[in-house]
């Protein structure tokens, strides 16, 4: 989503992006590759569970994260449309999210 | 043809070990690439058919230590085949799948929570604007 990051700013959209990984993984391993949205960090699953996202057992070393998904969400909070990938591999480009985000708030 | 049916052991090998590895190391960053292994399954298929075509047509001619070695590269390349076919398409579809809770949120619950730098980030703090809230695998 980083190669977008203009496009999703001139057009006003906020990017999330929520994993299990601790405050300090994050740090070493991904604001390193020029992530500029905010990573968030919930380690006790919190937002996961709140979305109902909770992969048990996903972590192979041990421990549940969450399975990929995307929620957009309107100026009102309202969420408005979700993608949930049925394999972890598989995921929607950059260049899809932003036209969808874009078609949102016409 | 006979330099490679002799050497095809390790050729065959380092092909399929080198399409295993290049997936994650390379390929898995390229949406087309990572989505379906285009390079990657070919390649380790590749590395797997040299071993194969090594251990049929050097069976018969070679002693004890060229059938050893075309027998374990044929072995170690239909192990690492496996491993790649398992992983794209077993493993990677191994997810709970999305709750009734996830299908029908309508308003996005409150988050709360530290970013990398530790300051607290808040769902709300971004009312007014469209929201691309993603939640990904992590790193572990």
């Amino acid at each position: 989503m980083q190669s977008k990051k203009t496009e999703f700013d001139e057009a006003g959209i906020a990017i999330l992006a929520v994993s299990a990984d601790a405050p300090e993984d994050l740090r070493e391993n991904l604001l390193p590759k020029g992530i500029t949205f905010p990573l968030l960090s919930d380690p006790e699953l919190t937002a996961i569970d709140a979305y109902g996202l909770r992969h048990e057992g996903g972590n192979p070393f041990g421990g549940d994260i969450a399975r990929p998904a995307l929620f957009f969400i309107d100026a009102k909070g309202q969420i408005v449309e979700h993608l949930l990938t049925d394999n972890w591999r598989v995921r929607p480009t950059p260049g899809f999210i932003l036209e969808k985000a874009l078609t949102i708030g016409d | 043809m006979a330099f490679l049916t002799r050497h095809a052991f390790w050729i065959g090998f380092l092909i399929t070990f080198a399409g295993f590895v290049s997936y994650f190391l390379v390929f898995s960053r390229y949406p087309f690439f990572r989505d379906f292994p285009w390079i990657n399954l070919p390649m380790t298929l590749l590395g797997l058919g040299i071993c194969l075509l090594g251990l049929v047509k050097r069976w018969g001619t070679s002693r004890w230590l060229g059938k050893s070695a075309h027998l374990l590269g044929t072995i170690a390349s239909v192990t690492i085949t496996a491993l790649f076919l398992g992983y794209v398409f077993g493993i990677s579809y191994q997810m709970p799948e999305p709750g009734e809770k996830t299908l029908t949120l309508e308003k996005a619950p409150p988050i709360v929570l530290e970013d990398a730098e530790g300051d607290t980030v808040r769902l709300e703090d971004f009312a007014g604007q469209t929201v691309v809230l993603t939640f990904y695998r992590g790193h572990w």
